[in-house]
């Protein structure tokens, strides 16, 4: 990852489910907005890194799958691939919400990278595992994407809570790589 | 918690009557069109997104409202859908299985979101599929799908 700006905003303290209008213009990420949310702006143009901090619940769902989409649209993506890139991100979000500790903040993290878009999502949680084995979540999200990654690591002096992550990587067609 | 409706007596002769469902907290839109011909048909129209939040309201809705009142067809019209996670295709599932015990029969017309999840999960072969609910109607309606009473 290369250098990375974080530019911080938090003009509301509040959780309430956010409205982003997002645009990238060569190097610059311009960002309107309502309640809490931290963008990162990596200075590789051909890498442009994308982090939404928001509450861990399910109202914010809809702005995980805006950005999700935005992105994968700027990525060129076909309409079908934009479709299983959101829907995949959704899955990891929701579950991840799911597990998520009572106030949690959750983190979405997305890059479009040489050969695929790539996203992690970490929320502190006392669970061990994003999924249950057999869900109908982890099954849609193995047949959408590749490389899905789950982890959990203590954070000291948190009582008891972990940070839980999940990651994966949307390999672009052949035709775009 | 989003607020639903009341749902309104549905007629007993032939005839039509719609109960809709606005689901406030989202803007997802539930409406049910109950159609007395041959069948017994409810047009169950959904719009918006139907994802972890709006998708088991809907199913708390229609199950109530769709099974064991004497319907035996039941559309889904999910063209307006504009996104659905798994949690609206268990909600799906749910609604069909329930059904399906009773002898309904389900047919749907879903927009490109809806249709490419189904088939990646092959959930397509469980409904009739169409593209226009108004097929399904007049499907419903012919005579190869006129309805029976079910004896007892």
């Amino acid at each position: 990852m290369g250098q990375t700006q974080r530019i911080r905003e938090e003009s509301h303290a509040h959780r309430e489910p956010l409205v982003v209008l997002m645009s990238y213009v060569r190097r610059r990420v311009s960002v309107s907005m309502t309640g809490q949310l931290h963008l990162i702006k990596n200075d590789m143009v051909d890498h442009p890194d994308f982090t939404l901090r928001l509450g861990a619940d399910h109202r914010n769902l809809p702005l995980v799958r805006s950005l999700a989409a935005s992105v994968a649209i700027r990525a060129d993506l076909s309409v079908d691939d934009v479709i299983d890139f959101k829907v995949a991100v959704d899955e990891a979000a929701q579950a991840l919400v799911r597990r998520a500790a009572g106030d949690a903040m959750m983190t979405c993290d997305l890059r479009i990278e040489n050969d695929g878009l790539w996203f992690r999502a970490a929320a502190e949680s006392t669970s061990f595992d994003v999924f249950e084995p057999d869900s109908l979540g982890l099954e849609i999200l193995h047949c959408l994407v590749e490389c899905v990654e789950t982890d959990h690591r203590t954070i000291v002096h948190s009582g008891g809570l972990r940070e839980l992550s999940i990651e994966f990587v949307k390999p672009y067609p052949m035709d775009l790589t | 918690m989003a607020e639903v409706l009341p749902f309104n007596p549905l007629p007993t002769s032939p005839g039509q009557q719609d109960a809709s469902y606005a689901l406030s907290d989202h803007p997802s839109h539930v409406l049910v069109h109950r159609c007395g011909n041959a069948a017994e048909t409810a047009l169950v129209r959904v719009t918006g997104d139907v994802d972890a939040l709006s998708a088991p309201e809907i199913g708390r809705t229609l199950l109530p409202n769709l099974l064991g009142l004497g319907i035996d067809q039941v559309v889904f019209d999910l063209r307006s859908v504009t996104f659905i996670g798994s949690a609206g295709v268990q909600m799906l599932r749910d609604v069909r299985l329930s059904g399906i015990a009773d002898g309904v029969e389900f047919w749907l017309a879903g927009s490109r979101a809806v249709l490419r999840i189904l088939d990646l999960v092959g959930d397509t072969s469980a409904f009739h599929v169409v593209d226009d609910p108004q097929d399904a109607m007049a499907l419903v309606s012919s005579s190869a799908h006129r309805w029976v009473p079910r004896q007892g």
